[in-house]
């Protein structure tokens, strides 16, 4: 069972990365910058609890500030670029981050296990280099079951799921889809391009390292060669597949891509060929992914509708021309 | 003084080779306007392909360069096929996400085939280390250095004086005008996928002979390379990924001199994340994409 409970726990961790994503996708900046920021957040909350035996919930959030500041730092500059130039340098600050952590050594020794008899050595408590960031142990010391743990990532997701829906109804989600449309229109109507895309990125940066956080003490152990451009390009693929004109195409990109490999697992090797073959025929079939903007809205409606007919108007059965949804 | 020039001369050789990766991916990007993540493990079929043949068939060099270009040919028009042809342009990630799951694809085949072992690759040349005074030059990559730039040259005479090279300029420059005037879209793109697999397939086997090895990291290895010299030297500027190429391998040797391996990759991408910044067009690009 508790297989299954950390199988949750990833799927929640990646769809939370996913979102971090879709933030900056919704003003047109196709970051492959995420494992970077997943990595500070990772390192930074992962130092506070193991190093100085601080709390999770303020470790997590002070990653977040973390990869908030780097992401400023990042956007900033990157103000000057755009389109493919755009991307790839989101992919050199994942190298750049993953390079540095790789040679980064920092921390105390442990005391609390027995010295190892052969080596005679105390275990290492924080990055040390290319040996990776061990005992990350703050799951196991507080007594946190997996099932607990995927419990509270299932609450995060649906915050984040009630925040981006929020989102994309507000004037400030328009704003960013404008951006997205047209950057000269948008600046036109009075919408400031340049803020609205520094803050969409830096919110991503923000959630990014809020599942670094939770990744580093779901894992225990972390290295710097865990956020590499592998991992980077498949975060944009979760959000690419599942669909980026709405949150919920993340979110189901983020689903398939944990639960799919786990699922065809009794096919033993073979299973990651199966599962890109399945990649290439999304694309090839759904070129703006598996859920459009079309789609959720239709699906939206029936939901509101049935909804409307079966608990609000609950006898208003005759009545049920009323309770259609509006034709638009 | 005389680290730096050595150096220099080890950076400009193994830049060639850099050079040659670059310039498949601002051809492949010019025509397309799509990146190609696959590229790399492209040409890591076609190198595992020869290798295999040599190591297990029959031993020649020869033998073994047709195999791996043979191999990256079929790749690299399969790969047109499936992320280009058959995926719609007008999401140019849905090509990139496309690409990205047929490097996953064939890194597993390559892992299933082999179990993830490395093959050792020869040196074909056997040169031993030519000795000029203070200076050493490393017989292998004197011979990358000559192949790379053969291959260079012969790939401008045919980007400028032929008719092939006027059409591919053609589509770079503006896709819908060359269809007006009767060009083949569809065929000059298969034509340049083609074209740089050969020469990718062909600076890819020697590349793998001067590490003596082949693993399936190197594909990431090889399509991280080209993008970091197509956008040094400006997307879609020809002479510009060569200049790239040379500047990548000097800095690069340097930096592994003088700072040590581990921050090896950390001065290329800083030096890359620089350059998008202050000069996004590269060194010679002219800040429209077209060959």
């Amino acid at each position: 069972m508790d297989y299954w409970f950390t199988i949750v726990s990833l799927a929640c961790i990646n769809s939370i990365l996913a979102w971090s994503v879709y933030s900056s996708y919704m003003t047109g900046i196709v970051s492959l910058g995420q494992a970077g920021f997943f990595a500070i957040g990772a390192f930074t909350a992962a130092s506070l609890t193991a190093i100085y035996d601080w709390h999770i919930l303020p470790a997590t959030l002070v990653g977040a500030l973390a990869g908030a500041l780097v992401g400023l730092a990042v956007a900033l500059p990157l103000l000057r670029v755009r389109g493919l130039h755009l991307t790839i340098a989101t992919v050199a600050f994942v190298e750049v981050v993953r390079v540095v952590l790789h040679n980064m050594k920092y921390g105390r020794e442990g005391t609390f296990t027995v010295a190892d008899e052969v080596s005679r050595q105390l275990p290492w408590i924080g990055p040390d280099g290319p040996l990776g960031f061990r005992h990350i142990t703050y799951l196991v010391k507080n007594d946190i079951s997996p099932g607990e743990f995927a419990a509270w990532l299932v609450l995060l997701v649906v915050i984040f799921g009630i925040y981006f829906s929020i989102l994309e109804r507000s004037r400030l989600g328009y704003a960013l889809r404008a951006v997205e449309e047209d950057e000269i229109a948008a600046q036109g109507v009075g919408l400031s391009h340049n803020y609205l895309k520094v803050f969409a990125f830096t919110i991503g940066a923000a959630i990014a390292a809020i599942a670094g956080s939770l990744y580093a003490h779901l894992l225990t152990f972390i290295t710097g060669h865990d956020f590499d451009i592998p991992l980077t390009v498949m975060v944009l693929a979760y959000v690419v597949i599942g669909g980026g004109q709405t949150f919920w195409g993340p979110f189901l990109g983020a689903l398939i891509f944990t639960l799919l490999p786990e699922i065809a697992r009794f096919t033993k090797e073979f299973r990651l060929e199966i599962f890109g073959i399945a990649m290439l025929l999304t694309m090839i079939y759904r070129e703006h992914g598996l859920l459009t903007k079309t789609l959720v809205r239709k699906w939206e409606a029936r939901a509101v509708a049935f909804i409307q007919q079966k608990f609000i108007f609950g006898r208003s059965n005759l009545r049920s021309s009323d309770s259609s949804p509006p034709k638009n | 003084m005389l680290d730096f020039f050595q150096n220099t001369l080890d950076g400009a050789m193994v830049g060639a080779s850099y050079a040659l990766l670059g310039l498949g991916f601002t051809l492949t990007f010019g025509v397309m306007r799509r990146l190609n993540l696959s590229y790399g493990p492209t040409i890591m079929m076609g190198v595992y392909a020869g290798t295999a043949v040599s190591l297990n068939i029959y031993e020649s060099l020869a033998l073994a360069l047709a195999v791996s270009v043979l191999i990256s040919i079929i790749v690299g028009l399969c790969i047109e096929g499936i992320c280009f042809r058959a995926v719609r342009s007008d999401n140019p990630l849905a090509s990139m996400v496309s690409a990205f799951a047929v490097w996953m694809v064939l890194e597993e085949i390559i892992i299933l085939l082999t179990w993830g072992r490395l093959f050792p690759v020869e040196n074909p040349t056997g040169l031993a280390t030519l000795i000029a005074g203070p200076i050493s030059i490393r017989g292998d990559y004197l011979f990358l250095f000559i192949v790379a730039v053969v291959l260079m040259t012969l790939l401008y005479w045919m980007l400028f004086q032929t008719t092939f090279g006027r059409q591919v300029r053609a589509v770079g420059e503006n896709p819908k005008a060359a269809r007006l005037m009767g060009i083949d879209i569809g065929r000059v793109s298969r034509q340049i996928f083609v074209l740089t697999s050969v020469f990718g397939g062909l600076v890819g086997f020697f590349i793998a002979a001067s590490m003596h090895q082949i693993t399936p990291g190197f594909g990431l290895w090889a399509t991280v390379k080209g993008l970091v010299v197509m956008i040094l030297g400006g997307i879609g500027s020809v002479p510009g990924a060569v200049l790239g190429g040379f500047l990548l391998g000097i800095v690069e040797l340097n930096a592994l001199w003088y700072l040590g391996g581990g921050y090896r990759d950390l001065v290329a991408f800083l030096l890359l994340f620089l350059f998008l910044v202050v000069r996004p067009r590269g060194l010679l690009g002219t800040g429209r994409i077209g060959v």
